[in-house]
């Protein structure tokens, strides 16, 4: 790699990372340079309308009248054509001052959170959603009621912008007929009526999630006057007349909408799939790598976040992927008929050990016949395979020969003696005594072995059993030769077993 | 939409889109003096990087549609990045020019293997998805020096005035990050 090369994958990084880390602020850069945005405009013009909002007296003393005070109904119910609207008996609007909460009506509404979602790219008059997060709290004497939720209205100047109302407790389904807008670029929809009936838990307050969508969302921040909103209820029973609650919608926070997109699990999808899939939502991709016993390789171990989700776009999704075991897997080849050599040299170029086992076989020397694990079988680095390799002989690989050892008699020598020979610690041959004096100056051991094998020959005294060793003779049956491990000193030897040495004269 | 209001990056690309020819004046507005910046890092000579932002924008004007870009400020500065480099290849060719490049190249050297070393074949998608990685692990104030030095090539002392740092605060971290990518990119096997 050389660093032009560097440089220049530096510069393909996610558009994502180039707007968030490289870019300074095109601000800074004077003529050309980027002016305020729309949004950023949109944002300075909501700010100071909320500047504006609190500075009115009547709205300052909201607060202290409703509380946290403001509903925003979520969900639409269809008004029938007929343009029959809701006439409640026992209403609190913006015009009346909450403190004059009836009987009926001991409700008040808190609005914990308020969002204006500007869609982005959308036509004007349908850019904008209004997402509130509010509370209906009960602050009456008795116990709370049941309550049956019947909708909203939302209205600025006085002007609708968007209906929701339910008809009734069984209302009927109304048709979805196309928005119409008017004439100030509000918007109102008909939608399916949402009678749920609301119960109070025991802090007496309800939650309520309210949407309004497809608002005029520029029209709204810069229009003057105050956003309202009228949530209508039913108490005590499904068919009591509602009544509403209205309260402004105060310090509701403008930013761009992103819709989510939905992902599912990935988990065991090949990478690149998963990673298609998850480019393909709009959604970026940071792989990583593990190994794993229990995922193949090249296969999804795990995501974060983890799926299935509703991600924004843009978001990074790190997809963790298996390499595997960690181990080397190798499939056994088919070594029977090869030549050893051979055999040897690809199971070292494999990873694998191979072990020797001869046996006659009429095929050519060297020649692997068997082995231990069969063809195909996938087995992990450094495993041994024995092979059965021909010695090229159907013979037996045994060799028995029968030798006979002689040993110098020195001159001199009295008494009775005789020759052992040891094999592994076991006496394996006993020669013949005899008396130096009669001998013809040599004596010999004969003795079987099998192949190879060394065998220690010891003089004993058959008076004394005195024990001599006079070296280790090493035989090979398959030469016939013979060869003891140093030069013997018999003479030595038999004066070790007797009294007076090889002296013969006192006895 | 009102006059004299630019316009966001949604609503650039929508005007190049519907072949607007406001959009390019809105791009310009909007980002030709930081692309300039850009341009002017690399080959510094004024004219040069003049020509290079003018290049840039009919080369956006001719890629959207059908291209798409997420991020319209990143799109624009990156072509202008890539045009250039080449440019800045050309002169160095006929001997012109200088600015950041052969600091910077210089520097990301320290991040790769020794140019005299036995050439390897370069898994360019392995790199590029490291490179995201290693972006992405690092702290933001890090990774904007980074990119700040390296994509948008500014010098060191407009780092540091634009961050709000001291120089040598900015080349201790130009340095430390040089230093874990290159370990990363050994990691990875890719040196």
């Amino acid at each position: 790699m050389k660093e032009q090369d560097l440089l220049e994958e530096i510069g393909k990084v996610s558009e994502e990372l180039i707007a968030a880390h490289a870019l300074p602020d095109a601000k800074r850069y004077g003529e050309g340079g980027a002016e305020q945005s729309v949004t950023a405009k949109e944002q300075i013009v909501m700010s100071e309308k909320k500047t504006e909002y609190i500075k009115n007296p009547f709205i300052r003393a909201l607060p202290a009248i409703a509380a946290a005070a403001a509903v925003l109904v979520a969900g639409v119910i269809i008004l029938p054509k007929t343009g029959l609207m809701r006439t409640p008996a026992t209403s609190v609007d913006s015009e009346v001052e909450t403190s004059e909460i009836t009987e009926t009506s001991d409700f008040r509404l808190k609005i914990s959170k308020a969002w204006m979602n500007v869609i982005p790219g959308a036509e004007l008059e349908h850019s904008g959603n209004l997402d509130v997060t509010a509370e209906l709290e009960y602050a009456g004497q008795d116990a709370a009621p049941t309550v049956w939720y019947g909708g909203f209205t939302l209205e600025k100047n006085g002007k609708l912008l968007y209906e929701n109302v339910a008809d009734g407790v069984q209302p009927e389904h109304f048709e979805n007929p196309a928005a119409e807008p008017a004439e100030n670029g509000a918007v109102i929809y008909d939608k399916e009526p949402e009678p749920l009936p609301v119960a109070y838990s025991a802090q007496g307050a309800v939650p309520l999630s309210i949407l309004a969508p497809d608002l005029d969302a520029h029209w709204i921040q810069n229009e003057p006057g105050d956003l309202m909103l009228t949530v209508y209820c039913r108490v005590g029973s499904p068919a009591a007349e509602p009544i509403t609650v209205t309260a402004p919608v105060t310090d509701y926070e403008v930013r761009d909408f992103e819709p989510t997109v939905a992902l599912p699990d990935l988990n065991n999808w090949t990478y690149y799939d998963a990673k298609q899939l998850i480019q393909e939502a709009g959604l970026l991709v940071d792989k990583r790598s593990a190994y794993s016993d229990e995922i193949p390789e090249g296969h999804v171990i795990s995501t974060d976040p983890e799926l299935p989700a509703e991600l924004a776009p843009g978001t990074y999704v790190r997809v963790i992927v298996s390499l595997g075991s960690g181990h080397n897997i190798i499939p056994v080849p088919n070594f029977t008929g090869m030549d050893w050599e051979l055999a040897k040299t690809m199971a070292d170029g494999m990873g694998l050990i191979l072990g020797k086992n001869p046996v006659p076989s009429s095929e050519p020397e060297g020649t692997v016949l068997a082995q231990s694990i069969e063809v195909g079988t996938e087995v992990a680095e450094d495993t041994v395979i024995d092979l059965e390799v021909s010695t090229g002989s159907e013979q037996s690989e045994f060799q028995i020969r029968t030798f006979r050892i002689p040993f110098q008699i020195p001159t001199g020598v009295t008494g009775q003696f005789h020759i052992e020979l040891y094999k592994d610690g076991e006496c394996v041959e006993t020669g013949s005594s005899f008396d130096p004096e009669y001998a013809a100056g040599t004596t010999s051991v004969a003795v079987t072995v099998e192949n190879v094998a060394d065998v220690i020959a010891y003089l004993v005294n058959d008076k004394t059993s005195a024990k001599a060793e006079i070296g280790i003779c090493h035989l090979d049956a398959w030469d016939g030769s013979f060869s003891f491990d140093k030069e013997i000193n018999m003479e030595e030897v038999f004066r070790q077993v007797t009294e007076t040495g090889t002296s013969s004269a006192d006895q | 939409m009102k006059g004299g209001e630019t316009v966001n990056d949604e609503k650039l690309i929508g005007l190049f889109e519907t072949r607007s020819e406001r959009g390019i004046e809105e791009a310009n507005r909007a980002y030709g003096g930081l692309c300039r910046s850009i341009a002017m890092h690399i080959l510094s000579d004024s004219r040069d990087a003049e020509e290079c932002v003018n290049d840039a924008l009919l080369h956006v004007w001719n890629a959207i549609p059908p291209q798409k870009p997420q991020k319209f400020s990143a799109f624009f500065a990156s072509v202008t990045r890539n045009l250039a480099l080449n440019r800045y290849a050309a002169n160095r060719a006929q001997r012109r020019g200088g600015g950041q490049v052969p600091l910077v190249l210089e520097e990301l050297s320290e991040c790769i293997s020794a140019p005299e070393s036995t050439e390897q074949v370069l898994d360019r998608m392995a790199l590029h998805d490291t490179l995201e990685a290693f972006l992405k692990s690092l702290p933001p104030k890090h990774s904007k020096v980074f990119m700040r030095r390296y994509f948008s090539m500014m010098p060191v002392a407009d780092i540091a005035a634009e961050l709000n740092m001291r120089e040598s605060t900015v080349k201790s971290i130009l340095r430390r990050t040089r230093a874990k990518l290159h370990e990363q990119l050994e990691k990875e096997e890719l040196l």
